[in-house]
């Protein structure tokens, strides 16, 4: 049977058990205290929201620019000049270490550059006797080995006068 | 009537951030310092802490999805710092966060910042006694009436669970306050 709404008493709702007493006690207590400490007591100095505010603006307003990140900071100019001076000792290294050795020198590459450079009239300066001494020639015993190679090695043509 | 859509669009747009950053300290300098102030005591922490919520602020902007209302957001950035100072005065002190909040409260008495009476320094002796949010719940009704639905966003918390913790934190205090 549906119960028509003249015969309805009740809404239905209900509380959890003890809530009004406990709202009470809660609004009592509250009460209480507001009465005895409403405020916290702290207090803050003179115009100090003003100054507070154009602290914030001036921290945040600093115009953030594009991020130029400049090359030539500190960290890469240490780094640059590292490696430069690192290729310099590399170069500077390897050129003492080049100890001239004559013989490495090959006899070949002598006489291109002797044939190649100089004039035989430029060996003229190397002869400080002016003057030929017959006994130049007679003192100086040629081994048989080296006459020998001398014969060997003669082309007849240098003997043809230009 | 703040315009929070208008205002949230203004700060995302480089051209009106800036004008639009300066009003939202305006309006919230002064909420947001006293909530601080509740957590950490101090007129010198605030301050420090007050600053960093704004440049938080501005510098996070962009990442504010509008999930919630912007002061609920700038509360959670505010309670966080505040929290964060505490923990770090306690590692500086070498003592535990209950220690550190408990030497913030003797050290009220010579503050130049504070001129409550005695009830009023018995009283903060009393909050110093809740658990960690639950002071800051008791704070943000009792000194600073903010609405449960508010404080939910905020905090994140369900309403019920917040007036819960209200309630017992009220009977606790008026216990404190009426032994000796």
């Amino acid at each position: 049977m549906k119960k028509k709404l003249k015969n309805i008493q009740e809404s239905g709702f209900k509380v959890p058990k003890t809530y009004f007493e406990n709202f009470e006690a809660s609004i009592l207590s509250q009460a209480n205290l507001k009465e005895k400490a409403s405020e916290a007591g702290f207090t803050v100095p003179e115009g100090y929201f003003d100054e507070v505010e154009k602290s914030i603006l001036s921290k945040t307003n600093k115009k953030e620019p594009t991020k130029v990140i400049s090359l030539l900071n500190k960290r890469n100019i240490i780094y640059i000049s590292s490696i430069a001076a690192a290729i310099l000792l590399l170069f500077n290294l390897s050129l003492f270490n080049n100890t001239f050795n004559f013989d490495s020198l090959e006899t070949e590459a002598v006489d291109d550059f002797v044939l190649n450079n100089f004039e035989l009239n430029d060996f003229n300066i190397l002869f400080s006797n002016t003057e030929l001494s017959e006994s130049a020639f007679i003192d100086y015993n040629l081994s048989d080995e080296t006459l020998d190679y001398y014969l060997e090695t003669i082309d007849e043509t240098d003997f043809i006068l230009d | 009537m703040l315009n929070e859509t208008l205002l949230i669009n203004q700060l995302k747009s480089n051209q009106t951030k800036e004008q639009a950053f300066k009003e939202l300290v305006s309006l919230y300098k002064e909420r947001l310092y006293w909530h601080i102030r509740h957590i950490v005591k101090s007129h010198e922490d605030t301050d420090d802490v007050l600053q960093n919520t704004f440049i938080k602020v501005f510098r996070n902007i962009d990442n504010f999805k509008g999930d919630s209302k912007i002061y609920s957001w700038m509360y959670r950035i505010a309670t966080n710092e505040a929290i964060s100072i505490i923990n770090k005065n306690a590692k500086r002190l070498q003592t535990t966060n209950e220690e550190a909040q408990d030497l913030a409260i003797n050290i009220l008495q010579s503050d130049v910042y504070f001129e409550g009476d005695e009830i009023q320094l018995k009283l903060q002796k009393a909050i110093a006694t809740l658990p960690q949010k639950q002071q800051i719940v008791f704070n943000m009704r009792y000194f600073q009436d903010i609405k449960y639905k508010d404080m939910a966003e905020i905090l994140e918390t369900s309403e019920g669970a917040l007036k819960a913790s209200y309630h017992i934190a009220v009977k606790k205090i008026e216990d404190y306050l009426t032994q000796d």
